[in-house]
Order: C-alpha cells, then structure tokens, then sequence
C-alpha cells in the first residue's frame, strides 16, 4: 500500500476516528457506571448455559448483542459516514485522479477503515471482558477461556460485518439521507417479509445481532465472513465503477436504481398479501415514495435545472 | 512531454457529450476550451483527470496510456469548483494532502504565494471569499509541479485585481516551469492574450483547433464600403459577413489568400481597412453565425 495514499486516507478520516473513539470510550464508562457490578458479572454468569454442550457452542442470544448494540452502531456508523463524507465531498475523485489504479486505492481505504474499528473493538471487548472478570472470580465464571475468546472474536467480525455493509450502502447511494431512508425501508420491508413468510415469529433485525442460541462457532464466524468478504466484493466493485458524473443521483452507478426498485417492489408485494389493510397503508406509501423517487431523478434532474447538480 | 486524446467519447444518462474528440496537448502550452454552455467543456475535462469513466478513447502520456499506466495521471491537475472535500480544512492542513499525495509539490512556493495574498495558514478555506478561494485552488495546482493544469472558468466571478493575480500566476507558471494549461473560459479577451491555441467543441465534436498565431496571419478582418448598394457575392462565397451598417461592411475570412485579395481590390471598395482581430470573432463566427466549416 502507497505510504502517501496511507497517510492521506489517515488524515481524511482523523476527525471521524477521534469521535468514534470517543464513543467507545463512553460506552465502556456507561457500562462501568449504569450497572452495579452484580448486574456487570450477571451477563457472563449465564453466558454459557448452551442446551447442546461441547467447547465450541456458546449461547450468543444471552450475551453479547445486549453488549454489543452501541458498538454495533459505532461501526456501521464509521463506515456509513466516511463513505458518504468521501463520496460527496469527491474525497474518492480526488484520490483517483491522482495516478493511483482503483484498486490501490480500495485497498488502502478498505485497511484504513478496518483497523481502527479491529483496535477500538478490542479495547472495546477487551475492557469488558476485564470489567466483568474482576467482579467475578474466574471459577464463578460459567464460560471456559476458549469460548469467551470465541465470544470475543464473533463480535469482532461483527463490528468488521457492520463497517463493510455500510461501505456498500455508502457507495451504493450516492445521497447520504436517501442511503439512510432506503436502509430503513429496505430493512423494514425484509424484516416484515421474512415475519410473514416465517410465522409464527422470526425477527430478522434480532436474528441478525442475536444469530441464533446454541451456535457453534464456525457457522457462525462463516455467516460473518461471508458477509465480510460480499460486502468487500460488492463495495470494490462499486467503487471501480464510481463516475464524478453521477454525484447528485441517489444512486452512484444510476442503472442500480432499477434492481433496488425491482427488490423492493417484490417485498412490498409480498408485505401486501400478507399484511392486514390497516398497517399496510404506511408502507406502502413510504414504498412507492422512495420507487417513483428513484426511477423519476433522472427525468427530474434533466428537466429542471433546480434539480441539476452536475455541470456538462 | 506530451498528452494525446484519442477518439474520446462520453455519453451522460443515454446523452452524448463527447464524441471521437482527439487532439494534443504539449507541457507549456496554454491551450483555451471554448464553447457553449453545456458543450462539454467540463466534461473533457473531467474525463482527461479521471473523474469520469470514459466510453471510448485513450488518453496517453508521451504515448503511454493511461488505462496501463495510470500513474500519469499525477501530471495532470484539475482546479475543479465541485471539489469540494478540502473546505473545512486549514489551508496548511489542504497543503498537506497535495503535499503527500504529489511529490514535487513545492511548499516554500505554496507558503510565499498565500503570504503574498497575505492569507494565514490557518485560515479555513471555506472562510475565504470566492477570489482568495479561486486564486488558492490555482496556486495549489500550479505548485502541485502538474506539468498539465486544466482550469474551468477560472475567471467567473472574479474582480478584475484578482483577475489580475491569476493571470500572473498562470504566466509565471508557464514561462518559469514549462507548465501547460487547458483553460476553458467564456472570458474570451482573457482567453486571447493567454493562449496558445484554441479548441472549439460545438455539438459534441472538436469542430476547429487553431493556433492563434496562424489564426492572426492566415485570418482577417475587414471593414469595406463599395460604390453599390450591393453587397458584393465574393464576401459571402469567401468569408463570413459580421455586420452591414448602411455601405459599411464588416467581414472576417479565415483564409485570407492574395487571389482573395485581388479580388477584392479588383471591386474597387471605397474603404477597405483591416480591423484587429480578436478570439471574440472566432467564437461568432463558429457559435452565431453557424458556419462549421471553419
């Protein structure tokens, strides 16, 4: 990796960095202050009460998302904002016109984003795991060493899962409330799809952070991985196909539009046979708002100059 | 060195902008775009530095292409006004990432030339005003050692002193670093004492590229009056008629040959008196009067 575009990348992303770090220094003081030091050791005390046991099955429904959410948020947001920082502000055209092929330049930025979100994990995790290690004795503990190292490990992959994914909704949407409005839609929608097709009850957004009780871990560090290295692949591919002319568009390569539209107009159909009349008003307006939106820019944006950020 | 444009074409939402545009451009020559609004000057440009894919063409530095070689690239710089990720930031903070990412980046240079503007170093660029901002951009470009600079409108907007500074800046840069410049303008009188040549993009094509050295001895312009009320049909066949006020004729010929002007003296004129010819004409007589075959 080019020191230059290294040390570039690191001075970009510096204000965003010190306020995640900040954040996660506040969210280890609130867990060190917003519960009493019983409550703390609680969590580890039923962490491992596996209904299968073995070494490498831990319960992670119990544990770790309860533990994990603000951290959780932390990396989708580090990632989510450098993306639409970069983007917007041309960060990404200004790299590219500077002699560097696409692909150096991903992969710098894929590390640069990578390891801050590995080192605050870590003390993250690492303070933590101290925190509730001190106020148990390591023989009141009901984990082995070897599961809390796994437990530790999966939500490392997570936090590297959440950056990524939000890489690719940042590079995927070129404007930044939109990226935010079409998350949420898309989120909901699959949600309320996977609910019908799944009764009685299956909650993708739990089942998402909370993956499933009694895991093994590899299936579970596989379902991380894989979203790791899609996400990486689908966000190299974007960003080989990234074209300043498409800055303003709610999507940054604009023929995107009609597979996201297609994707949603499956769900809400799907949401719409199954749903009762009543609330399925509200979606389906906020469907068709965000469908007509992103298949009408286009028309909008030529035919009024209101509409047109980009100089020909 | 020498940058070459070969067939480049660019389409923007199923429109063509650019198409088969091919022309070259040498480190030190200053080169003026001109065309109307929405011709697609920025365009060119834009997919010269590479911050649009083109759909056909090869850009190549002394013959090396850019899709091979893409380091290149770094001797092209693009003063672009969307460019806009270095606007919270001190200007120090702005020199330092040209700085890391262009090697001969000259920051004693960069430092005289904002002490001179008196502009501290902490200062935010998005504090200055639109002059100090433009005048800023160029001095990084210029100071980047870029030995191809592509400036969009680098005069809309501005005070004539600042005007001024630029142009200074540009000349020095050119003369004392062989810097080329590929400056697209609506600013023709500034554009005529600056360039080098010109380029004319008229719907979507690279209709004339034309040194304007050749231009002032091959062209003329002419102001005749004849006895007749007439208007003589040499005039029209052979050059381009500006303006008729009652017998006074303004004509301007692009080739201005002496069967051309025998001819016309063989009409016996009442006045014939060459007028100073300026890039001005050029851009009428290509855009107002829609001849293409210039």
């Amino acid at each position: 990796m080019p020191t230059a575009l290294k040390k570039i990348i690191r001075l970009r992303q510096r204000p965003i960095l010190i306020v995640t770090a900040i954040m996660t220094a506040l969210l280890i003081l609130m867990r060190l202050t917003m519960m009493p030091s019983y409550h703390q050791s609680i969590i580890l005390k039923q962490l491992a009460q596996p209904k299968q046991t073995g070494p490498w099955y831990f319960n992670v429904y119990v544990n770790f998302p309860a533990q994990a959410y603000g951290f959780f948020f932390l990396s989708m947001f580090w990632g989510w904002l450098n993306g639409v920082r970069d983007n917007n502000g041309r960060f990404y055209s200004f790299l590219i016109t500077n002699g560097y092929n696409r692909k150096q330049i991903f992969r710098t930025l894929w590390w640069e984003r990578a390891w801050p979100i590995l080192t605050l994990g870590l003390i993250y995790w690492g303070s933590l795991t101290l925190i509730w290690t001190l106020t148990l004795s390591w023989s009141g503990l009901k984990v082995s060493l070897s599961q809390l190292l796994l437990i530790i490990l999966t939500n490392l992959l997570i936090n590297q899962a959440a950056w990524i994914m939000m890489t690719f909704v940042s590079l995927f949407f070129s404007n930044a409330i939109f990226s935010l409005l079409a998350l949420a839609a898309f989120w909901w929608t699959a949600g309320q799809v996977v609910y019908y097709l799944d009764h009685p009850h299956f909650d993708l957004w739990n089942n998402f952070l909370y993956p499933m009780t009694d895991m093994k871990f590899w299936p579970l560090a596989g379902i991380y991985l894989a979203i790791i290295f899609g996400g990486t692949l689908a966000s190299y591919w974007l960003f080989q196909h990234i074209s300043g002319e498409n800055i303003g568009e709610f999507f940054v390569i604009p023929q995107s539009r009609w597979a996201f539209s297609i994707l949603m107009m499956v769900l809400v159909a799907i949401v719409f046979y199954n749903m009762p009349g009543v609330s399925s008003i509200f979606i389906i307006i906020l469907l068709f708002v965000v469908i007509i939106m992103t298949n009408l820019w286009s028309t909008l944006h030529q035919r009024w100059p209101i509409f047109n950020f980009n100089r020909h | 060195m020498k940058l070459t444009v070969k067939e480049l074409s660019k389409q923007i939402q199923h429109h063509q902008i650019l198409q088969q545009i091919t022309f070259s451009w040498s480190a030190g020559e200053i080169v003026g775009l001109v065309g109307r609004n929405g011709a697609g000057k920025t365009t060119l440009m834009r997919c010269l530095t590479g911050q649009y894919r083109i759909d056909q063409g090869e850009i190549a530095l002394d013959q090396q292409s850019f899709t091979t070689a893409p380091a290149g690239r770094q001797e092209l710089i693009m003063v672009d006004p969307q460019q806009n990720f270095f606007k919270g930031y001190a200007l120090k903070t702005v020199a330092t990432f040209y700085a890391e990412l262009y090697p001969n980046f000259d920051q004693k240079r960069f430092s005289e030339l904002m002490a001179h503007q008196k502009l501290a170093p902490e200062k935010r660029f998005r504090d200055l005003s639109k002059g100090q901002q433009a005048y800023v951009a160029i001095a990084l470009a210029i100071t980047s050692g870029a030995k191809f600079i592509l400036l969009d409108e680098p005069f809309d907007g501005l005070d004539l002193l600042v005007r001024e500074d630029i142009i200074k800046l540009i000349i020095k840069a050119n003369t004392d670093h062989q810097q080329g410049f590929l400056i697209a303008s609506h600013n023709l009188t500034e554009l005529d004492g600056l360039s080098d040549r010109v380029l004319f993009l008229k719907h979507e094509q690279l209709v004339a590229d034309i040194s304007l050295e050749t231009f002032r001895t091959q062209s003329k312009k002419l102001q005749l009056v004849f006895r007749q009320n007439q208007v003589p049909k040499l005039l029209s066949d052979q050059g381009q008629i500006l303006s008729i006020h009652g017998r006074v004729i303004e004509v301007f010929f692009k080739a201005y040959t002496p069967e051309i002007d025998r001819n016309l003296k063989g009409l016996a004129p009442v006045l014939m008196e060459s007028l100073p010819l300026s890039l001005s004409d050029l851009f009428k007589v290509e855009y107002a009067y829609g001849k293409d075959d210039l």
